[in-house]
């Protein structure tokens, strides 16, 4: 492993905020156009979805936060949304069982089943917190009584926002009013908070918190590495280690790039996992505490062995552009979805009799192509992996047992994002991306809508 | 910025050649199954000659063997008559294909397999209006075609839609010449319980009654026969009737997997199509076969069952009698499976014939043989294909038991199938995952089926040649895209290892019996021989030849052996070249040839006497096609490197802890007895690399290098801040080697003891004295200096060494002194590089210890350290392939203890000291008659040959000849791993008197090891799998089509980013048995 090495900018003022240069680009058109767009115009609307990208559970599983990407950038910045999963039951609930639509929502006329709402009404009010554009997903930290940190990449301005959530609301802006955009002390830019020792790398990608170790892992597309944040429960937040050099780089492209992480949770201390988009690995790391830890001496990335992913494709893929990773409910099985061949592979992650994972391939399935992230859930009846596809707009639903087989294809809408499930609930969650909507799918084995979308959140952006 | 591109891209299209690579059509999407029709010109009953579908019959006969090429067999009845020619039958594939739910059709002539040569299977257009090849709709997510009993209609599975669609065979190929005039008919159909209510259960799988029909017939109104569909979340089998889509029969599943009968088809389903599932629990059958031996006339179906609760062997396999007339269920018979993972199932399952198992004729010879068996092969998620014989009590077959048991075994009727769990079943072969056939790797079967291959007619391949099959094989498809061939009864080879001497090497075990994966490499027997001096005497054995070239274009060839010379790294400054000779080495054996002249060989090598090969390459199977062998003093355990991911980074990363009980090594993923690792190993510190700046460290730390370091390359990693401060207080653990004794191990700790420098040369039987280690100082001194003894004025070593016990190192055995010589210090200045003066009150007189490690303060190593785990007075025996052998375990403590039920080969590593071996024992398995084993590795004497360098009496100058070659009486450490065994001659070495190597010394087990001696070699010809010359990139069933030619379904999905691999979107191979490098692809 390599870790970051010092990188120093001339400048490192002015660039603080939300994706100064396209909102500058927004500016400048805007005056071409003969208006002058006040503070006010530009805000984003707190009630409405854009361009949703990431999205996860409150601990409780109460509420669904999404990530609002402002990919258009029409508005001066993205996003959180807090979604009340028990009001989209009810709405949805009803739907089901008589057919009658809630106020601001129609039956969809091409899927009866399926019943479309105005947004509004499921998102809290006085709950949102606006962050940098270009949101690429939203991971969770439980930090107990009913409270929450969100970790949130952006990728406009390389750093990650931490938002804490009380139970009611998202604060990142202590002090501030309403629907407040982060302040400068809940983005995180620069290792260590320090300007001069280094910066977050570019293209961050995917996010995974976790709770028992207070920690964040990000992993950055374009580079390979990956980024240890530390987040004490009460605490701040902070850049503690950016690994590189963890992966090879692409023969055709010379990029490195990381992507899924996810952690298989151990007594001593949870196994991070960390698939690449450049190669056909799969690497683990451990977060080391060192014994003097303290305010200046922060936590690290350990790394550990790696295993390779010979399951599928050595023919004709060799299982490079590896996606998103989700463990099951035990860890005693990881499922990880890769492009190239499209496949979602399961492995093995048992400890094995000398009490280390086994980390060995156990059966693969022929899935979508471009898919980009899963979940895994067992609704009732077996553990399922919900696969986003977002170029066909749909979810797989694959059955792992046996011969690991789709059980199911579901139309969600376009450009389907991020998967989550809860199992409180029995749905699946999908943020479509290019439509601007929630798509809710019953996967209750009882329901007879099983693995439908029976709402759809959003006002169907067109194409 | 993309208009800059675009028009960059115009340009180039622009100037380009005018030549460009075709994009292929892709008619395929997700092909799943396939299906086989026989559709063409038909005499009728009424004499009517007329073009329509027919029992496949027709086509096979059709397709027999010709006298001559325009010789075509037609059934009887069916000759043409004056006036009225009946047009020959063609095959038609129905291909069905699960993403958009259609199903495609391809043609191909009714002719012998030999006849086909590549191009023969043409896909044809459903509808000709829309670009490509096109399929037929059928259904919603279908999972299985089969035609049905009479050849007229194709039975579709929908998962998606919880029924059966039926399409008419006659149509939908007469739609496809004749698009105006038809389309396609296709007519969904529920199935229904006996009292007609419809089930909408979600099927997994399914088969239909073998094929029948009288050629002549007419096509009836509706489909005709039995399928029998797997329902798993029903726990059900269900006997369709395909004319009404009523159950008729079946078997159920308890929560145990027991199954029972069906009288009707009084059933009932949860609606998984639509409406609401209750799952309940039991037995999910999830594959299914069906087949009639037409020997024997017995019809049996096989039912795969997903893992049910967790058994000591598990009910997931069940074998149903079938009444051959009817295809109803007379009996269930289950097949009890041993649950090698607590979730067994199966996935994919094949039943063979009724074969008369061995006979090496090169003719399928099952009438005249007394073993008679009968075999189910079931893919299961353990990884391997499980084997049931089940002609008689049926019963699991283990089919990893070690070779090195069954040599001397000749009963075909036993080795065709060694019952799982008899006592009389010998050993497993190391590491195996259980009973089953495993495939390569980490390859991950997806499918089986089982094909007869008849000789081919004026064959002149030579028998034994892998692509030359007679008998019956089965076909492994795999997710990694491989497609692997399994012997069940390969009738074209010996059938045990022949008594002859060789034999082992012609044809050892695992060529030989059933259920073995297919050898690739051929000419097994190939010896160490020439031509004769005389043309009319048979070949004589040579002592020059190193075997095939193994890199040759055409392929490796012969057995096992090693390729090239031994290697031998020596650490620098331990030892003159000169003197090497008195390191350890491979035993060497004499080589007798009246053609080469005798010479002393490597016992691993292809001149190796063939009992000696034999010998020490014991198991084929557990033979790596190619691999690099080595045996490393005080050696790594891990050897992964950035490309490889065998046994563990060789060089790892964990955290160190320092507090009142010591010095911790800590890593939370817990990989420490996975690594192998024991008490007295050593870890080497590897801190960071200067040269890598800090790069090499987490943000904010640095990697200092201590001013007063002498041990190049080695910085540790500390806080920036803090470096300077605490370059005083580490001291001594910065300028030290840094390598440490492990003391307990447990899965996520290592304690770590700080190691004193032991002189290297101190005898195995413990030092006796001060004096005797000052003199064993000079002498490892001595031996650095290339001069002759009688010439070496290397002066005395300048270190003291005192015979003290070590309580930090491995304990020596009873009879020894258990003391070793200890390098005692009263400063730093003391000690040798690298090294520094400990005080202790045990090494008086002296103040202390020189030592290579010390105990820092926990500032010191707050940093992750990077280090690697090496074997602690012991060879490391790694291979390239296979990694670190060990038996290393965690009990429910989490500390690492050997594994008490570990196989005796499980091991990788020798000790210069290992218990004598038993005489008794077995030569060849070492087991003892009472079932224990001697000890692995062990001492044992043996012939070493060897040239020794000849002197004139009382000098050293050489003679002549300069060398003579000499056989002498050697100490030998034997090893047996899963792979090879070895022996290691000369642990110790008595010293020279007068001249490099007379070996006229008067030392006593004084060994000459340093850390990082190494003895490597390559190994060659070991097994390497016959795979058919596909390239599918996720294969997800294998079929017996017509002429038993192999169908490989390829699902996969796969989007090129590579000039020469086009993308896909699945496809079909069809490989003909009987030549497998005749290939039809259709994608």
């Amino acid at each position: 492993m390599i870790h970051v090495k010092l990188r120093f900018r001339a400048t490192v003022s002015g660039v603080r905020g939300s994706k100064p240069v396209p909102m500058r680009t927004l500016c400048a058109l805007l005056l071409v156009a003969g208006c002058t767009a006040s503070a006010e115009e530009v805000r984003p609307p707190e009630r409405e979805l854009f361009f949703p990208t990431g999205a996860a559970l409150s601990p409780d599983e109460r509420f669904l936060f999404v990530s609002n990407a402002n990919s258009e950038l029409r508005y001066d910045s993205g996003s959180i949304s807090v979604i009340d999963l028990d009001l989209v039951d009810q709405v949805a609930q009803q739907w089901i069982d008589s057919k009658v639509a809630a106020p601001d929502c129609t039956g969809d006329l091409d899927h009866k089943e399926t019943l479309g709402c105005i947004e509004k009404q499921f998102i809290l009010e006085g709950a949102s917190a606006r962050i940098g554009n270009f949101a690429t997903d939203v991971a969770v930290q439980d930090t107990g009584n009913g409270t929450a940190r969100l970790i949130v990449p952006t990728r406009g301005d390389p750093s990650v926002a931490w938002i804490d959530w009380n139970g009611q609301k998202l604060d990142c802006n202590p002090g501030a009013q309403g629907f407040a955009l982060c302040d400068e002390g809940h983005r995180l830019a620069y290792v260590h908070d320090d300007p001069d020792l280094a910066l977050l790398p570019d293209e961050p990608f995917d996010a995974f918190a976790d709770s028992s170790g207070q920690f964040a892992v990000v992993t950055h597309l374009t580079t390979g590495a990956v980024t240890l944040i530390n987040s004490p429960i009460g605490g701040k937040a902070s850049i503690a280690d950016v690994a590189t050099g963890l992966f090879s780089a692409d023969p055709l492209t010379g990029l490195r790039g990381a992507t899924g992480v996810a952690a298989r949770p151990t007594a001593g201390g949870d196994i991070i996992y960390v698939a690449a988009r450049s190669e056909d690995r799969v690497q683990t790391l451990t977060v080391g505490h060192p014994a003097n830890e303290g305010p200046g001496i922060p936590p690290y990335l350990v790394p550990g062995n790696y295993f390779f992913l010979n399951l599928v494709g050595n023919n004709a893929g060799g299982s490079v552009d590896s996606r998103g990773i989700s463990f099951s409910a035990s860890g005693d099985r990881m499922y990880l979805i890769n492009r190239r061949p499209p496949s979602l592979q399961i492995f093995d992650t048992s400890l094995g009799p000398t009490g280390f994972p086994r980390n060995t391939g156990i059966a693969a399935t022929d899935i979508c192509r471009q898919a980009s992230t899963l979940t895994v859930m067992d609704p009732g009846d077996g553990e399922r992996a919900y696969v986003s596809c977002f170029q066909d707009g749909e979810i797989y639903v694959v059955d792992p047992r046996g011969v690991s087989s789709v059980e199911d294809i579901i139309l969600v809408g376009r450009g389907p994002y991020t998967v989550v499930a809860s199992l409180a609930h029995k749905k699946v969650y999908v943020t479509n991306f290019l439509e601007d909507t929630v798509a809710v799918i019953d996967v209750s084995p009882t329901s007879p809508y099983r693995n439908r979308v029976v709402l759809r959140i959003g006002d169907t952006r067109a194409p | 910025m993309k208009l800059r591109y675009l028009v960059l891209v115009l340009a180039l299209v622009a100037c380009s050649d005018a030549t460009q690579t075709g994009t292929s059509q892709l008619n395929l999407d997700r092909p799943v199954d396939v299906s086989f029709a026989c559709y063409g010109g038909l005499r009728t009953d009424d004499g009517m000659v007329t073009t329509t579908a027919q029992p496949i019959a027709s086509c096979n006969i059709r397709s027999g063997p010709r006298a001559t090429i325009n010789d075509k067999p037609v059934p009887p009845g069916q000759e043409d008559r004056p006036g009225q020619p009946v047009p020959s039958a063609s095959w038609y594939s129905f291909i069905l294909q699960s993403g958009p739910g259609t199903v495609g059709v391809a043609r191909f002539e009714t002719k012998p397999s030999s006849l086909f040569a590549g191009g023969d299977v043409q896909m044809l257009d459903a509808d000709p209006l829309t670009p490509g090849k096109n399929g037929i709709s059928v259904g919603e997510d279908p999972i299985a075609i089969a035609t049905d009993k009479v050849g007229c209609y194709e039975v579709i599975a929908n998962a998606g839609s919880c029924d059966l669609s039926v399409l008419d065979v006659n149509i939908a190929i007469e739609s496809i010449y004749s698009p105006t005039d038809r389309e396609p008919s296709v007519n969904r159909l529920e199935v229904k319980n006996a009292a007609g209510e419809v089930i909408r259960a979600r099927p997994a799988a399914m088969v239909m009654e073998p094929a029948g029909g009288t050629i002549g017939s007419v096509c009836p109104a509706q489909a005709t026969g039995l399928a029998y569909i797997a329902y798993p979340s029903c726990h059900l089998v269900a006997g369709v009737d395909v004319a009404t889509g009523t159950i008729v029969t079946g078997v159920t599943f308890d929560v145990n997997g027991a199954a029972t009968m069906l009288a009707d088809g009084n059933v009932s389903c949860p609606d998984e199509c639509g409406g609401t599932t209750t799952p309940t629990p039991g037995a999910r059958p999830m594959a299914l076969d069906l087949e009639i031996d037409p020997r024997t006339g017995r019809a049996l179906l096989a039912i795969g069952s997903d893992n049910v609760t967790p058994l000591s062997s598990a009910n997931v396999l069940t074998v149903v009698d079938l009444d051959p007339t009817l295809f109803r269920p007379l009996s269930t018979t289950p097949v009890l499976l041993e649950n090698t993972n607590g979730r067994l199932g199966v996935t994919s399952v094949a039943i063979s014939p009724v074969i008369g198992m061995g006979g090496s004729s090169g003719m399928i010879d099952d009438e005249i043989q007394t073993a008679q068996h009968q075999f189910i092969y079931a893919v299961a998620n353990d990884g391997t294909v499980r084997v049931a014989d089940v002609e008689g009590a049926a019963r699991e077959c283990d089919t990893q038991v070690d070779p090195r048991y069954l040599h001397e075994v000749r009963d075909v009727d036993r080795l065709s199938c060694f019952k799982v769990g008899d006592a009389a079943t010998p050993p497993r072969r190391a590491g195996a995952k259980g009973p089953g056939i495993e495939l390569i790797g980490d390859a991950i079967a997806t499918s089986v089926d089982i094909f007869r291959v008849e000789p081919v007619e004026n064959d002149n391949r030579l028998p034994g040649v892998p692509q030359r099959m007679i008998g019956y094989f089965a076909v492994v498809t795999a997710a990694n895209g491989q497609s692997y061939v399994v012997n069940v009864d390969n009738d074209d080879f010996d059938d045990f290892v022949p008594a002859a001497e060789a034999g082992g090497i012609r044809a050892p075990i695992p060529l030989d019996i059933a259920h073995q994966l297919r050898d690739a490499v051929p000419d097994r027997g190939q010896l160490a021989q020439a031509p004769s001096d005389n043309p009319m005497a048979p070949p004589v054995y040579v002592c020059d030849d190193p075997g095939p070239e193994p890199d040759a274009q055409t392929g490796n060839t012969a057995g096992p052996r090693i390729y090239g010379n031994i290697s031998r790294t020596v650490p620098t400054a331990t030892i003159a070249p000169e003197k090497v000779g008195g390191l350890p080495s491979i035993r060497q054996v004499l080589c007798q040839s009246t053609k080469s002249g005798d010479r002393p060989v490597s016992e691993l090598s292809f001149s190796a006497p063939v009992g000696v090969r034999e010998a020490e390459f014991p198991d084929l199977r557990a033979l790596r096609s190619d691999e690099v062998w080595s045996l490393t003093w005080e050696g790594s355990l891990s050897l992964d490197k950035a490309d490889t991911a065998i046994d563990g980074p060789s060089v790892r990363y964990s955290q160190t802890f320092v507090d009142g009980s010591g010095m911790r090594l800590v890593d939370q993923s817990r990989p420490f007895c996975d690594a192998g690792v024991e008490p007295y190993d050593i870890v080497q510190m590897h801190g960071c690399d200067p040269s890598l700046g800090d790069a090499g460290c987490p943000v904010g730390y640095t990697c200092y290098v201590h001013p007063q370091s002498q041990v190049q390359g080695i910085g540790s990693c500390m806080l920036a801040n803090e470096a300077e401060r605490l370059a005083t207080a580490c001291r001594e653990y910065l300028v030290t080697q840094r390598r440490f004794t492990v003391g307990r191990t447990k899965s996520g700790e290592l304690q770590l003891l700080p190691r004193k420098v032991a002189l290297r040369t101190t005898p195995l039987d413990g030092c006796t004295d001060d004096a005797q280690c000052q003199s064993l100082a000079d002498y490892a001194l001595h031996n650095v200096s290339s001069a002759n003894p009688k010439d070496d004025t290397t002066t005395s070593d300048s270190h003291t060494y005192q015979c003290h016990a070590d309580p930090d190192r491995r304990p020596m055995a009873a009879t020894t002194t258990g003391k070793r010589c200890l390098m005692v210090c009263d400063a730093d200045s003391d000690c040798s590089t690298g090294t520094v003066c400990h005080p202790n009150p045990d090494a008086a007189p002296r103040m202390g210890y020189c030592m290579e490690s010390v105990i820092p303060p926990q500032a010191c190593v707050n940093a992750p350290q990077r280090y690697e785990l090496r074997a602690g007075e012991a060879f490391a025996v790694l291979g390239s392939r296979q990694g670190y052998i060990h038996s290393i375990i965690a009990d429910t403590g989490g500390n690492c203890v050997k594994d008490p039920n570990a196989n005796p080969y499980q091991v990788g590593r020798i000790p210069l000291d290992p218990p004598a071996c038993d005489p008794t024992a077995d030569p060849r398995t070492g087991r003892r008659t009472d079932g224990t084993f001697e000890p692995n590795p062990c001492k044992v004497t043996v012939d070493e040959s060897e040239y020794q360098l000849n002197y004139v009496p009382g000098t050293c100058t050489l003679n002549t000849p300069d060398e003579n070659l000499v056989t002498r009486q050697a100490d030998g450490l034997r090893l047996r791993n899963r792979a090879l065994e070895l022996t290691l001659v000369d642990p110790t070495y008595p010293g020279d008197a007068q001249c490099h190597g007379d070996r006229m010394g008067t030392l006593s087990n004084v060994p000459l090891v340093a850390p990082g001696f190494q003895l490597a070699f390559r190994q060659t010809a070991g097994f390497a799998p016959l795979l058919l010359g596909i390239q599918p990139s996720f294969p997800v069933k294998v079929v017996r089509g017509p002429q038993e030619s192999i169908w490989v379904v390829d699902e996969g999905d796969y989007l090129s980013t590579s000039i020469s691999t086009p993308s896909t979107r699945g496809k079909v191979y069809r490989v003909e048995s009987r030549s497998i490098g005749v290939i039809n692809l259709l994608e």
